[in-house]
């Protein structure tokens, strides 16, 4: 059924308060700094795999034989490779797969333990229980080594690790937005809409999901800075992206092996690594605290 | 006496878990590509010998004939045979244990015995410096790629300074202490061995450091907040309006309770310590699970990947379960109610 | 009762800063308190009375609150210019304060027999054997059955008119002269809160202590108290004895609020209310804060704050065009 135009807009305008909340929050995150210096992180990071190709001195992939494991210098800024690779070009490049990473794995993650969630927390009953045992089944994996599982058994590349760690990533999601359901379906506005004989599939799109909808946002962004650091991890282990991308997390592993002279191998890519999850996880802890309500009234 | 019932109903609880677990274990294992049979006698033998090893595994059977048979293996306490080394995989991971936990019990002792008093202090002193510098190491902690964080330590304490002896439980030329548990520092100890025990103690610091650094700065965190959250209650209103010294309000009434959200907290991010733990000892080659699991993993090798996933699924909720009891304990409600 | 002033608060600022804005709670209160009175202090809620007894104490939460100016002389000394430690003995035993929700007052991992001793010994410092002979005393003294039994116990195992009967106990163990009653019987059954209230005032009246009754039900100010200050958004609009608000509210707040109590002998078909509601803390009304609310408001309300005007004898009111008689 698709109720009326005018119960659409009562629903929205007048009975939700959501709309008014989200642009409260907007204000707020432009007058934090914490807030803003994530953004500012996580902009370079999107400009520079957006420019990668105009960045990059060197080609991340074209090996030079002659000028391997060659210190940082004017040439090559952070060196290069075991392969005489330029490190810089690398992690330059290495900047499409991290936001790769982020986006796959917060997508796939964030709206199927989202839709699990909401269906279970409106929905109650049987289905409801059975969704959330199975997430409570998840949970009880320690998050890498289910990954690792996972990531072996649909064979070692960057997609099949994506795919895990969304998977893993799924409860935590369904979990959130199961509680905030439950509490949501009690609401009047949502009491109102039941009783108009809105469908259950337009009563959570409408109602459930915008009331969620800041929480899963601090979720997913500090998910994405935990997917960053599980995908290189996995990378790092052997089972996510394989050579010669330039993934960070591989890069390092590669590095390892020549640590003990050449240590601008491993660390350079390592610090990418660090300086992005620092910016969204600032960003996702700066939002939970612009979010929480005991500071905001 | 109700502490009985509490225990015995939690226990109750873990038992679908864990047959939920067990049940994705045997999936995975059976949609890793490649055929066990043939990973076991070997790429050279001839087909009929595969035909013949799939059909001594029961690997032509139904599939929930080949999990209830798993199921009664796993009863029985029987892992199956790592396809890698060819020897039983309880023997394995029986042997590998002791390391894993000397590691992560270390570690967490270290991480409780600084987290506590750091959480309470940012709490107590919020917006002040150390607050500030805590919540920097905390976010820059939660950021740090593991096994990135342990390759720096090695560079740098190993490589380049010296100080500090690089992977490993203990100096090739030091034997091992003589022992029963397998934890070098307690058979050490135990059976006086000096030299093995400064040799062990040089060997964990690396490890226990890269490892609790990622942990602390949560933990740290997360104490802060249900800090402030008990600080925010009404008895602690009530304390104060009853004249009580900070120092009271803060050491006996508002820190027994933020124990108890605390105690949870420590539980549930037990399985990050085992994460950590992996990569920590894929760097510093520490003969553990999880070193054991990343070469498993690596060579597909099934029954050890299970074998070791179950193990480690059973220590985390053994570990929540550890915090449920510790629960009654910190909360007389929980105990009496 | 005493001519003596015991607690006299003068133009009390009281502010809390938050993100959308400053909250100005208290904003110019003026309340006096003579020895052994019971002074009612009524208002809607949110209107600053238990910010009021907070700032008393110097217990307002900070950040984001702050006492932002004015004077709170007790005894006569200035507890706005006492050092932290000096507050701390002050609080507990010369001026003691009980909370509206007895159930989260008291430490729940706590017995209640350890919570009692530790303030006796606190202020009284005596050993834990006298503390707890005092503490058991206090516990017979607020009639509390089989008190015993009682010390041994846990909050959670007490309802909620015992622990309020615990928090009275408390609060008068080390006999302060002033006690800061926060709405103490308003999440209370109906049926225990006259019990609380009688054990209240007998035993202030026995130890000639004064109180400070927070309150928003005017019937209980009737039957307890002997003079009333009447709060709205952050300011006292009127006080004066009980008999003679009562009496003769000059207040249109004051009068508004005597209106809102149900008569029975008048039948009406309907209950009176005030209309509008309360002013935005953040953005309080220029003037008399009550003039968008009130039916006599002139230009001369919205502009001009009003001065207190006496209108009887220990009657003041603050407002441009008092009601007579």
């Amino acid at each position: 059924m698709c109720p009326g135009a005018a119960e659409r807009s009562y629903g929205l305008r007048e009975m939700s308060p959501w709309m008014k909340d989200f642009l409260f929050t907007i204000r707020l995150v432009y007058r934090n700094p914490l807030a803003m210096a994530g953004i500012v992180i996580i902009t370079c990071l999107v400009l520079v795999a957006v420019f990668a190709p105009l960045l990059a001195p060197y080609s991340p992939i074209d090996i030079s034989l002659d000028e391997r494991l060659s210190p940082p210098s004017a040439s090559h800024l952070l060196g290069t490779d075991e392969m005489g690779r330029d490190i810089l070009s690398r992690v330059i490049y290495g900047a499409r797969i991290s936001i790769r990473i982020a986006v796959t794995v917060v997508t796939i993650g964030g709206a199927v333990g989202s839709i699990l969630g909401a269906t279970a927390g409106y929905l109650r009953g049987r289905m409801g229980s059975i969704i959330m045992r199975v997430m409570d089944m998840i949970l009880a994996f320690p998050a890498l080594v289910l990954c690792m599982v996972l990531a072996a058994a649909l064979g070692p590349s960057l997609n099949n690790a994506l795919l895990a760690i969304a998977f893993v990533q799924i409860p935590k999601y369904a979990r959130l937005v199961h509680g905030q359901a439950l509490s949501l379906r009690e609401k009047h506005y949502v009491l109102a809409a039941r009783s108009m004989a809105a469908s259950t599939p337009w009563i959570i799109w409408h109602h459930i999901f915008p009331g969620c909808l800041s929480s899963v946002l601090v979720l997913a962004t500090m998910g994405m800075g935990e997917a960053i650091l599980l995908a290189a991890s996995l990378s790092f282990i052997g089972l996510g992206a394989q050579p010669p991308e330039p993934e960070w997390g591989a890069m390092v592993a590669m590095g390892r092996q020549y640590l003990m002279d050449h240590w601008w191998l491993a660390t350079f890519p390592g610090l990418a690594i660090l300086v992005v999850a620092v910016g969204f996880n600032i960003l996702g802890d700066a939002l939970r605290d612009i979010l929480d309500p005991r500071l905001r009234r | 006496m109700n502490m009985v019932t509490f225990v015995s109903r939690r226990l109750v609880a873990m038992v679908p878990v864990l047959l939920g677990v067990t049940i994705l274990t045997f999936l995975l294992s059976h949609v890793i590509p490649g055929d066990p049979a043939r990973l076991l006698v070997g790429q050279k033998a001839s087909d009929e010998v595969v035909k013949r090893m799939r059909e001594e595994l029961g690997l032509n059977d139904p599939l929930h004939i080949q999990y209830w048979n798993y199921l009664k293996q796993l009863l029985r306490g029987d892992l199956g045979t790592s396809i890698r080394n060819r020897r039983p995989v309880v023997q394995d991971l029986a042997e590998r244990f002791p390391a894993s936990f000397e590691l992560t019990f270390v570690s967490l002792f270290i991480c409780v015995i600084i987290a506590i008093p750091l959480g309470i202090l940012t709490a107590v002193r919020r917006n002040h410096v150390v607050d500030h510098v805590t919540r920097v190491l905390a976010l820059l902690g939660v950021s740090t790629p593991v096994f990135w964080w342990g390759l720096l330590l090695l560079l740098i304490f190993y490589f380049r300074l010296g100080w500090l002896p690089g992977p490993g439980r203990i100096d090739l030329a030091v034997p091992p202490p003589a022992g029963r548990t397998g934890l070098y520092i307690l058979d050490s100890l135990l059976s006086r061995d000096w030299r093995a025990l400064g040799s062990s103690l040089r060997h964990l610091v690396l490890p226990a450091f890269c490892l609790s650094y990622v942990y602390l700065a949560i933990m740290t965190r997360m104490i802060r907040s249900s800090m402030l959250d008990v600080l925010n209650l009404d008895y602690i209103r009530t304390a104060r309006a009853n004249g009580l010294p900070e120092r009271a309000i803060i050491f006996r009434h508002a820190l027994r309770n933020a124990l108890v959200p605390t105690v949870t907290i420590v539980g549930l991010s037990f399985g990050e310590l085992i994460g950590g733990a992996i990569l920590t000892e894929t760097i510093f080659a520490w003969p553990g699970l999880g070193s054991y699991m990343v070469d498993s993993v690596l060579f597909l090798d099934f029954p050890a990947i299970m074998g070791c996933t179950i193990l480690v699924c059973l220590i985390y909720m053994t570990a929540n379960l550890v915090v449920d009891i510790a629960y009654g304990f910190l909360d007389p409600r929980i105990r009496w109610g | 009762m005493g001519e003596k002033l015991l607690l006299q608060v003068e133009d009390l600022h009281t502010y809390f800063y938050t993100l959308q804005g400053v909250i100005k709670a208290i904003d110019g209160v003026n309340l006096c308190v003579r020895e052994g009175e019971i002074l009612g202090l009524v208002g809607e809620s949110g209107c600053g009375k238990s910010v009021t007894a907070l700032s008393i104490l110097g217990l307002v939460p900070s950040p984001p609150g702050r006492v932002e100016g004015g004077r709170i002389l007790f005894e006569g000394e200035d507890l706005l210019a006492k050092t932290p430690a000096e507050m701390r003995s002050i609080r507990g035993s010369r001026i003691a304060m009980i909370f509206q929700e007895p159930m989260s007052s008291l430490n729940p991992v706590f017995r209640i027999g350890d919570q009692m001793i530790e303030v006796i010994k606190l202020h009284k410092k005596v050993s834990t054997g006298s503390a707890r002979i005092q503490a058991l005393e206090m516990l017979h003294e607020v009639r509390m059955p089989d008190p015993e039994a009682v010390l041994a116990k846990y909050p959670f195992q007490l309802s909620g008119g015992m622990l309020q009967r615990v928090m009275i106990a408390i609060a008068l163990s080390c006999e302060p002269s002033l006690l800061l009653a926060d709405e103490p019987t308003t999440a209370l059954d109906v049926t225990v809160q006259a019990q609380i209230l009688n054990l209240m005032k007998d035993l202030i009246r026995k130890r000639n202590a004064a109180v400070l009754l927070i309150t928003h039900a005017l019937g209980v100010v009737a039957q307890t108290c002997d003079a009333v200050s009447v709060m709205y958004a952050g300011t006292v609009v009127e006080s004066g004895s009980v008999e003679s608000i009562f009496r003769s509210p000059a207040h249109p707040y004051t009068r508004g609020l005597m209106e809102c109590i149900p008569d029975p002998s008048r039948k009406s078909d309907k209950l009176k209310i005030i209309p509008g509601t309360v002013p935005d803390p953040v953005n309080p009304p220029p003037g008399c804060r009550f003039h968008p609310r009130c039916y006599k408001a002139t230009a001369t309300c919205s502009q001009i704050r009003p001065d207190p005007v006496r209108v009887g004898p220990g009657h003041v009111v603050c407002c441009h065009y008092p009601e007579e008689g």
